[in-house]
């Protein structure tokens, strides 16, 4: 196998200078995405026919000169738990009726095809987005690409696995919590969730209505723009959707940060007793070289951070308890275990409990807009650790495990995952970068800058498979 | 509010969820939520915040 481009915007070159065609690029990437299957399993389902039918008419585009944008020609993965007209969809689950999956694309599945994309695949996922792999239900485990006895992060998993192994060039995962950022995190790639209602959820299995997003993940801060300039955009047929002038991605990707104000969010999320000592001085050493490059650093304190947390948390599993009720009522045992006992706490709330969470969330908002006037982006650790192994988890509830992800799920806010460098187990590590509501552009320049004067997310697991390596 | 609950009320309350709900759970499920019941409902006791005595819930929800 030759060599290959490592991101969106290094293969949109060569497609359109010939190096390279998208058919010779998407069966490149598809044998090597059947070849890690059964090490990573990063896929579900993998879509040879209508991906290669997608390449050839993307090549018969460039050459006759019609030119759709930089995803022309592209191999793009789905997490499966959007629909798409010619695959499955199972959210990872034998629970979720094979009939909901009979319907045509997603919208941002859709946009993805207008903008010339090929879809390779669909990704693996926790189940419904939720939990932790149980290999009792016959679904593959997907393991971390940099130490495969290792967990990829989720619930997007096959998406950052896929991304990292250069098994496709971007895709898409969705967030709750934290599972677009999680798996971004742990596979060593960089991904966005953007604004609430910027990209619509039409044609997802719901997790938490008012908490999920359907966001991109890719290699760079770059590809992520790219990306997300294709799928952002108002949709009637998303009661969430934000009707509003979709802002340029990719306006401030100038590798300065001259100017802006970043703000390290102490309380909480750098003094917290769990994070992990490498994970902070990789945040803090990348803090520094954005101060280098002429950023203004301060410290400042979120109130209330983790009581938004635990509304995160009360919000998304009541939203979901909701929507489960009636599966967990009469076919429980068909559900992972982690996924119906995570989904079922939500049965020990009461209804007050819920409007609280609420009630928190309006003053976390507050209190964020109020920390956001002095500055233009928050850092901080998006996980308290690297990626946990298999083995810890059956020891380590992870609800003892501090989240800095949901609060911005709670609040709407724009906010990325990129990576900053390696533990010293050779597990990446990862900052989070967090906006004001449609401010994802300040959010990309930080990110890009950053990726300008680093490597880190060109990196590739060094994982070899019957001769294939990545 | 762990401390305030005996296993015997705590059992009490749980089984009186799962016949609400109409949840039916296998013994390793009860026993999770037996053992973690307490701790779910302390949890949830930290979203009583005074700032929030007040405040209107989020419930009509925008970014903006």
């Amino acid at each position: 196998m030759g060599e290959m481009p490592l991101t969106i915007e290094e293969a949109a070159g060569w497609l359109r200078s010939g190096k390279i065609t998208s058919q010779e690029l998407t069966a490149a990437l598809l044998a090597r995405a059947h070849a890690y299957q059964d090490t990573v399993g990063a896929f579900i389902t993998l879509m040879d026919e209508s991906a290669l039918a997608e390449a050839k008419a993307a090549d018969t585009n460039f050459a006759a000169g019609i030119d759709k944008g930089p995803l022309q020609g592209i191999p793009i993965g789905v997490k499966d738990i959007i629909a798409t007209i010619d695959a499955p969809s199972t959210a990872n689950s034998n629970v979720l009726d094979p009939a909901w999956g009979n319907r045509e694309d997603a919208t941002v599945v859709k946009k993805l095809r207008q903008a010339g994309a090929v879809i390779v695949g669909k990704l693996s996922l926790n189940e419904f987005a939720i939990g932790w792999p149980d290999p009792t239900t016959g679904f593959r485990v997907p393991r971390n690409p940099w130490n495969v006895a290792h967990s990829p992060g989720g619930s997007s998993s096959g998406t950052g696995i896929a991304v990292a192994l250069g098994l496709i060039l971007g895709g898409l995962g969705t967030d709750t919590g934290g599972s677009i950022r999680f798996p971004a995190a742990f596979c060593g790639i960089s991904g966005i969730k953007q604004t609430f209602g910027l990209v619509s959820k039409e044609g997802c299995v719901p997790l938490g209505y008012s908490l999920d997003h359907i966001g991109p993940m890719a290699r760079s801060v770059y590809d992520c723009a790219v990306m997300l300039q294709v799928l952002a955009g108002y949709d009637p047929l998303d009661p969430c959707s934000l009707n509003v002038a979709v802002p340029e991605m990719l306006a401030g990707l100038d590798g300065s940060v001259e100017g802006l104000t970043i703000g390290l969010p102490i309380p909480y999320f750098f003094d917290n007793p769990a994070l992990d000592p490498e994970v902070k001085a990789g945040v803090l050493g990348a803090v520094d070289l954005l101060k280098e490059a002429g950023a203004k650093v301060v410290e400042v304190a979120l109130s209330y951070a983790e009581e938004g947390s635990i509304a995160q948390r009360v919000t998304m599993f009541s939203e979901a308890f909701a929507y489960h009720e009636g599966d967990l009522q009469t076919k429980p045992e068909i559900y992972g275990r982690y996924t119906r006992r995570s989904i079922r706490e939500a049965a020990l709330y009461t209804g007050a409990d819920y409007v609280q969470a609420q009630r928190v969330r309006s003053v976390i908002k507050q209190k964020l807009a109020g920390v956001m006037q002095g500055v233009d982006v928050l850092v901080m650790p998006t996980a308290a650790s690297p990626a946990p192994s298999f083995a810890d988890f059956e020891t380590n509830s992870t609800k003892d495990v501090p989240s800095f992800c949901g609060l911005f799920n709670l609040t709407g806010s724009p906010a990325m995952s990129i990576p900053v460098g390696f533990s010293s187990r050779g597990l990446p590590l990862s900052m989070q970068i967090v906006g004001k509501p449609l401010a994802e552009s300040t959010v990309f320049k930080v990110g890009h800058a950053y990726q300008q004067r680093t490597n880190w997310h060109l990196k590739v697991p060094e994982l070899t498979v019957e001769g294939v390596s990545a | 509010m762990s401390e305030e609950m005996d296993r015997e009320s705590i059992i009490k309350a749980v089984d009186e969820i799962l016949r609400t709900h109409n949840l039916p759970v296998d013994k390793e499920d009860y026993e999770w939520m037996v053992n973690n019941y307490p701790k779910i409902r302390e949890m949830v006791g930290k979203l009583r915040i005074p700032e929030a005595r007040y405040v209107s819930p989020a419930l009509v929800f925008s970014p903006l």
